[in-house]
């Protein structure tokens, strides 16, 4: 019976949750308009990853009025289209095999909530340090009324481009 | 060794439960609530890009049919003396002018913003072209008046070209700041 009792408590404490934080990140959107070309960039990013019984599990939350570009004027424009005061956070969440970690490139199905409208991507990731990785968000798709200049609206698709770099 | 089979349901129940893996929450993060959540400060915040947002637009496309104007204005100049299409033109792109300038000067701006890129430009080159569109139009009126009247004007007053098109260019290259990545 002590074996027993011995072999369960071995079995139960043998997986341990490993937890990753995100040390450093990068986020960059691309809006296209006929006229320009535009970029930009937030770091302003907060994420974890928990990895447990071969599955990791992961959140990572950027803060919508973070991102910069070349012009303030266009950065305050873009908090008022994206209504940041009402959804402050755009966040990516998802799960994957934790063998996944080990591979050079993956993708990993993930919940993106963006302009409080959650919708599911398949994210490109390429492992490094830090690992890159690739969406293109519809705009539409999360009820983002598309910005105009002269009367020409900005691109639907927004090509996101991101860095992360986890740490133990 | 009665706690034995509790002992032994226990660690069986530690077991499964290790097996759930938890959802990792926003507060997990390190969020704060006020970061999380919206609160009264940040709807009046809302409100106030919203309406900053709408009366810029107001601006933009005032701002173009004031430039298309000006342009009309430009290039009636030649034939200043003979009707007074020049005369009228001018007077339009002045009311509209001006009114697109109210637009810009009167929309709430958030605090704490440090002005970066073409809109710093944009509003320099209206200390050049804001004093030309308030000269331009009264030498103009100068000018016309005393050809009318068979008077000589002074050398200031025959400047109303050179004024007018420094205040053209000026506003020109400030919407194309607007408009095209440099």
């Amino acid at each position: 019976m002590k074996l027993i009792m011995g072999i369960l408590l071995l079995l139960s404490l043998q997986v341990e949750a490993k937890e990753y934080t995100l040390s450093q990140a990068k986020a960059e959107y691309t809006v296209k308009h006929i006229f320009k070309t535009v970029k930009g960039q937030s770091k302003d990013i907060k994420g974890k990853m928990v990895c447990e019984n071969e599955t990791c599990e992961f959140l990572i939350a950027i803060t919508s009025k973070s991102f910069i570009s070349s012009d303030s004027n266009r950065d305050l424009n873009m908090q008022t289209i994206l209504e940041v005061t009402k959804f402050p956070l755009i966040t990516v969440k998802g799960s994957l095999p934790e063998s996944d970690l080990s591979k050079q490139q993956f993708e990993v199905k993930s919940l993106v909530s963006f302009h409080g409208i959650e919708k599911e991507y398949l994210i490109k990731i390429t492992k490094g340090r830090p690992s890159e990785g690739s969406l293109t968000v519809l705009l539409e798709d999360h009820k983002i009324e598309r910005p105009s200049l002269l009367m020409a609206k900005i691109d639907n698709e927004v090509p996101i481009s991101f860095s992360v770099d986890w740490k133990e | 060794m009665i706690w034995l089979p509790r002992l032994f349901i226990l660690l069986i129940s530690f077991s499964i439960l290790k097996n759930v893996q938890a959802e990792i929450a926003l507060k997990d993060l390190g969020l704060t609530q006020s970061e999380i959540v919206l609160n009264p400060k940040q709807i009046k915040e809302q409100k106030t890009l919203e309406s900053r947002h709408s009366m810029l637009k107001t601006h933009e496309v005032l701002g173009l049919t004031t430039l298309g104007l000006m342009t009309a204005t430009m290039l009636t100049g030649g034939g200043a003396l003979d009707s007074n299409t020049h005369m009228y033109l001018g007077m339009a792109t002045g009311a509209l002018y001006f009114t697109t300038a109210y637009f810009s000067l009167t929309a709430p701006k958030p605090k704490g913003i440090k002005e970066r890129g073409n809109i710093v430009w944009h509003k320099r080159l209206a200390w050049i072209h804001f004093p030309a569109m308030i000269l331009a139009p009264i030498l103009g009126y100068i000018y016309k008046k005393n050809e009318d009247d068979g008077k000589k004007s002074s050398s200031l007053v025959k400047q109303h070209p050179t004024i007018a098109g420094v205040g053209f260019g000026a506003f020109a290259l400030s919407a194309a700041l607007m408009t095209i990545e440099f």
